[in-house]
């Protein structure tokens, strides 16, 4: 009989053997703060692209960017977006940078919501290494069902007021990988972001958090 | 008195100077037979019907600092009532607000948090977006061969609306001594209201907003149609305030 017991193809019960003895590892790295901690440790850089869905009471239908993510331990983001407006936005060791294309090219953005994303982008490299609990203005809680989940909910009413609370998603088969963020700034008010195509690990050019293209 | 003259004569003629490249100029009479063609250009920049505007807005301030919103529109023409939102790229909103008879900020985060923010924005929207009245005060030809009409408002002020010859449209609102107040300048116009760039220049301290289209939806009507939404591909690649706020 040919299968996966017979010739070559016993080759995958050993990479099989190996996921069920490892599966528990798996399941449970999203099981407590320092299961999250452990495995954020483990990420050097993160690539993946995302989508991005803005759901508001005037909007009929959500509005959708789409754009690329990536993220170099234990500082470094840049945050892509390829459309429908193009911009890219960078920290390099706590100097965050935003550039914006134009029919003239690229040119750097000095707006004054600037400020806000630096606090946005200093809060999301805490949560890629795994330090969701960090951020003495949240209070963080950590569930697992149906899918392990930070929720992140402001201490104080003059921060509820903005953001009612942050839920990030974390993915069950990639260890210390987030699957997904929703920002809810109330009911009828928020934000999605889902990751796709997530790779781990891969060396990234330094270039990538210092120039725009 | 020669030193009086001395020092008030160049003041004069500087003052007299700004008056002339500021104020406003007699429009030339045109035959009244294109008087129908003319009014129909002067209403060509503005909604007709309620529509979803999201546009990528660019900010540029007096120190030429630039700034990149997305800026969300939902405007009746009928009631001249809007709500508008603006937020980042990356999804924050930095500013609500919803204008009927009176001006509601829902949310504004600093520096979008000031009064005069709100009210400079509600008008930018209104010049831009809302027909200045039926019948002009004046129509005719203006400077560049331009044709357009002049419309009084109730509060004294002037909105002027000119097409030139390339098909750009100029709105220009002028205060009560003539001087004017805020400009609005669009890419010739393929549809009422929607044109794929507004630019509005105006306040003090100066400031430019630059408007690109990005999504359009006309909205319900009272007969319950509507249009199917339009996505325009693009050409190239703080605290809180109280919220529901009342600006009298």
């Amino acid at each position: 009989m040919r299968g996966i017991f017979s010739g070559r193809a016993h080759r995958p019960v050993v990479p099989l053997f190996a996921l069920i003895l490892l599966l528990p590892l798996v399941v449970a790295w999203a099981d407590s703060w320092e299961g999250l901690r452990e495995a954020s440790r483990r990420i050097t850089s993160v690539e993946a692209r995302f989508v991005q869905k803005k759901t508001l009471p005037m909007l009929a239908k959500p509005f959708v960017s789409e754009g690329r993510f990536f993220y170099q331990a234990p500082a470094q983001l840049r945050w892509e977006y390829d459309r429908p407006v193009r911009s890219v936005l960078i920290m390099n060791n706590g100097a965050v940078k935003r550039y914006l294309r134009d029919p003239a090219g690229w040119r750097e953005d000095a707006g004054a919501s600037l400020t806000a994303m630096r606090v946005v982008l200093e809060e999301i490299a805490n949560w890629q290494q795994g330090r969701f609990d960090l951020n003495p203005h949240f209070q963080a809680s950590l569930s697992t069902d149906p899918e392990p989940r930070v929720t992140l909910v402001p201490r104080e009413p003059s921060w509820g007021k903005m953001i009612r609370q942050i839920e990030l998603t974390l993915s069950r088969e990639q260890a210390g990988v987030m699957k997904g963020v929703r920002l809810v700034e109330d009911e009828r008010s928020f934000t999605d972001l889902s990751f796709s195509q997530i790779r781990t690990n891969r060396p990234l050019p330094a270039s990538l958090f210092v120039n725009v293209e | 008195m020669n030193i009086m003259l001395r020092h008030f004569v160049p003041l004069l003629l500087l003052l007299l100077t700004v008056g002339a490249c500021t104020g406003l100029k007699p429009l030339t009479p045109l035959d009244p037979a294109r008087k129908t063609s003319v009014l129909e250009d002067c209403r060509r920049p503005f909604l007709t019907e309620s529509y979803r505007l999201v546009h990528a807005l660019e900010t540029v301030m007096p120190d030429g600092a630039k700034g990149t919103a997305v800026g969300v529109l939902v405007a009746d023409p009928r009631t001249r009532g809007f709500r508008t939102a603006l937020m980042t790229i990356e999804g924050f909103v930095l500013f609500d607000a919803e204008a009927g008879e009176t001006l509601i900020v829902h949310r504004a985060v600093p520096p979008f948090d000031a009064p005069a923010f709100a009210e400079a924005l509600a008008e930018d929207i209104r010049l831009a977006f809302f027909s200045p009245g039926v019948e002009p005060a004046a129509w005719g030809e203006g400077e560049e061969g331009a044709r357009g009409c002049r419309f009084e408002r109730a509060d004294g002020r002037l909105v002027e609306v000119m097409t030139f010859r390339d098909g750009v449209t100029a709105i220009r609102l002028y205060g009560t001594g003539q001087e004017v107040l805020k400009r609005v300048e669009m890419a010739p116009l393929q549809r009422h209201g929607l044109a794929e760039t507004v630019e509005i220049r105006g306040g003090w301290p100066p400031y430019t907003l630059r408007l690109r289209l990005l999504e359009s939806e006309a909205l319900a009507t009272d007969s319950g149609t509507a249009a199917t939404p339009q996505i325009v591909e693009p050409r190239s690649p703080g605290s809180e305030s109280e919220k529901g706020k009342r600006i009298p």
